[in-house]
């Protein structure tokens, strides 16, 4: 492999370590405030990236109007699924997952009846647009995920340590009933939360979908990938969760480039199960230990 | 929740099983049959999921992946091997035994989530690895004309495996894991993981080796996954590996959720209902699985105990009813032994 195809590799890993990264922030927020695994969390991505697509060739919209809508379309569809399939099981650890896999398994059936099983893609103007430097040449598409991505994490880090509702949503996701004992109301804490995670799930399916093919079933392999990114970053913790998006992000883009692109999702996978037994506590966190 | 006693049980059960054989003996149409085969095959891999994830609550996401285990391990003995299919059977079995040994070993102290999602993980990794490995397992294009097993003798005769044989084996082979599964649920054992489930801190801290039990347990669910991978190989005679995706396995959650947590009477009516209610719908086509998900949500909101938990209430009714009518002594079952279907 030579130097200018590793770094081709490199940004390419960027470009898919920054989707994943998106796409784990939002499960680790929700996780970090309810304890809940949640397996439709690709299903919403790819709905998204739908709708992305209906805009824009359908309603013939323009690609950033498409973008602010699939963020609201997304925010409210996160925010229906917490009140149809966990707002009745608060407290539970299994029963929202179990629930979080039938929603997964209707919206995949939805989607596969609703738009058929053909691959499609999202047109945008950016897709042909193709920047050049030497033998390293790349689409303004893919460039652009990776700033958005930036000023994204940067944002939502801002929201959570310096406003007043990131300091609501540490409140009520270390003790719901202590934060409301101080006055904040933790169900909109909660729907204010997974709104946010809907527009994190947004941003990249409407930035990576030109890129990418959409299909009914592309949720599933995001889910499984933002739970490794997530796993490896240790729960709750953002600035692991990004070092693991990137790690796994240029992983996988080098065994692709070495050729062997059939197997990338089985290197991460044991990626996962190998960083599972030798640090369960993630990259950067630190151990904890049981209460009794 | 009001429940026969042991002896009871077991004759109602063996008047079923022989009921079932008689039933199947007398069925003609090949399609029905090829159903009920099925039916058999999902019973056990349902029973063996329920035994983890219901009983002692641990809650995984790989068991197609054990399927497929003893699947291609015992097809894969049998075509490029040509061991006798009795002994590749057992090794299909041992293989997923083995692979639920080494997982649980592994992963068996992590935490309800972080078990979850190894399992997750273990089961990509066995799918991709059946897909992937196209030189030992074919890849896609699947695996076709897996031996059947040789001629049984039978008082002097030989009797070869028609789909009636299959069909009665199958039904033994339910019978077997269910009495395994009940036996289990009826020991001390049985005891230890329904502690396990409800608090596991606290069943440590009264001396239970929570993880010797749990690593057992899960080893079992795998070996009796792989015995059924083993039957479904041999009686398809091909393998596919989409058949043992993560998809498999979500199916085989919700059979079991559906069946009732905790409950194997409740697995089998589930495996029987969902798969052959698909079939009657076909009218319904694409739909189904859309109901699917959609029931699977609808019954852990509002019936958690799933099925079982229903044929309870009816069997409560029955029992306070008969009370009613003077044949108290009869309804006096109750072999009070606690919810064993809590989420």
């Amino acid at each position: 492999m030579s130097v200018e195809e590793l770094v081709v590799q490199i940004f390419n890993g960027l470009v898919i370590g920054s989707t994943y990264v998106l796409l784990a922030l939002g499960v680790t927020l929700i996780y970090g405030l309810l304890n809940i695994i949640n397996f439709a969390h690709g299903e919403i991505f790819m709905l998204g990236a739908y709708f992305a697509f209906v805009c824009v060739s359908t309603w013939g919209l323009n690609y950033w109007l498409t973008a602010i809508l699939v963020m609201v379309f997304c925010s409210i569809l996160y925010v229906v699924l917490d009140i149809v399939a966990f707002r009745k099981l608060r407290g539970f650890e299994l029963g929202p997952l179990i629930t979080s896999i039938g929603v997964s398994i209707f919206l995949q059936n939805f989607a596969l009846i609703l738009f058929g099983g053909d691959p499609r893609r999202l047109p945008t103007p950016y897709v042909d647009e193709i920047i050049s430097y030497g033998l390293f040449s790349v689409s303004v598409q893919r460039l652009l995920i990776i700033p958005v991505a930036f000023v994204t994490i940067v944002g939502l880090y801002l929201m959570i340590e310096k406003t007043t509702i990131g300091r609501a949503i540490r409140a009520v996701s270390q003790d719901r009933q202590v934060a409301s004992l101080m006055g904040i109301n933790p169900t909109n804490v909660i729907i204010f939360t997974f709104a946010i995670a809907g527009m994190l799930v947004a941003i990249p399916s409407f930035l990576v979908s030109p890129v990418f093919y959409i299909f009914p079933l592309m949720g599933v392999t995001l889910t499984l990938k933002a739970y490794i990114i997530v796993v490896m970053g240790g729960f709750g913790n953002i600035l692991g969760t990004i070092l693991a998006g990137m790690i796994l992000g240029i992983t996988e883009s080098m065994v692709a480039g070495f050729g062997y692109s059939r197997w990338t999702d089985t290197v991460s996978f044991v990626v996962l199960v190998a960083f599972l037994l030798v640090r369960p506590y993630g990259l950067i966190g630190e151990r904890r230990e049981e209460n009794v | 929740m009001t429940r026969l006693p042991t002896c009871w049980r077991l004759a109602a059960v063996i008047a079923l099983f022989i009921a079932a054989e008689t039933v199947g003996a007398t069925i003609d149409n090949p399609y029905f049959l090829h159903l009920l085969m099925l039916t058999c095959i999902y019973a056990v891999l349902v029973m063996s999921h329920n035994l983890v994830t219901g009983y002692v609550g641990m809650f995984h996401l790989c068991h197609a992946a054990f399927f497929g285990i003893g699947a291609y391990v015992s097809a894969l003995a049998s075509v490029r091997l040509n061991l006798p299919v009795p002994l590749t059977f057992l090794l299909g079995a041992l293989g997923a035994a083995i692979l639920g040994l080494a997982v649980g070993l592994l992963s068996v102290r992590l935490g309800g989530h972080y078990f979850a999602i190894v399992s997750l993980g273990v089961g990509v990794i066995v799918y991709q690895v059946l897909n992937n490995w196209v030189a030992l397992t074919s890849g896609p294009i699947g695996l076709s004309s897996i031996p059947v097993p040789p001629e049984i003798p039978w008082f002097g005769k030989s009797v070869s495996w028609t789909p009636h044989v299959f069909l009665a084996a199958g039904l033994t082979f339910v019978l077997l894991t269910y009495l395994v599964c009940t036996r289990i649920q009826d020991s001390k054992v049985g005891l230890i993981m329904s502690a396990i489930r409800e608090n596991e801190l606290a069943a440590a801290c009264v001396g239970i080796r929570t993880h010797r039990v749990k690593v057992a347990a899960f080893t079992i669910a795998a070996f009796l996954a792989g015995s059924a991978g083993g039957m479904y190989a041999h009686y398809t005679q091909m393998l596919v590996p989409d058949q043992f995706s993560f998809i498999a396995s979500a199916e085989l959650v919700a059979m079991t959720v559906l069946g009732g947590l905790g409950s194997f009477g409740g697995s089998i009516v589930s495996a029987t209902f969902f798969t052959i209610a698909p079939e009657m719908l076909r009218v319904a086509g694409q739909w189904r699985l859309e109901a699917f998900g959609a029931l699977l949500v609808i019954v852990v909101l509002f019936f958690p105990r799933g099925m079982a938990g229903l044929g309870a209430l009816i069997f409560a009714g029955v029992v306070r009813l008969m009370g009613r009518l003077g044949l108290g002594n009869i309804a006096n079952w109750r072999a009070g032994r606690g919810d064993a279907s809590s989420i």
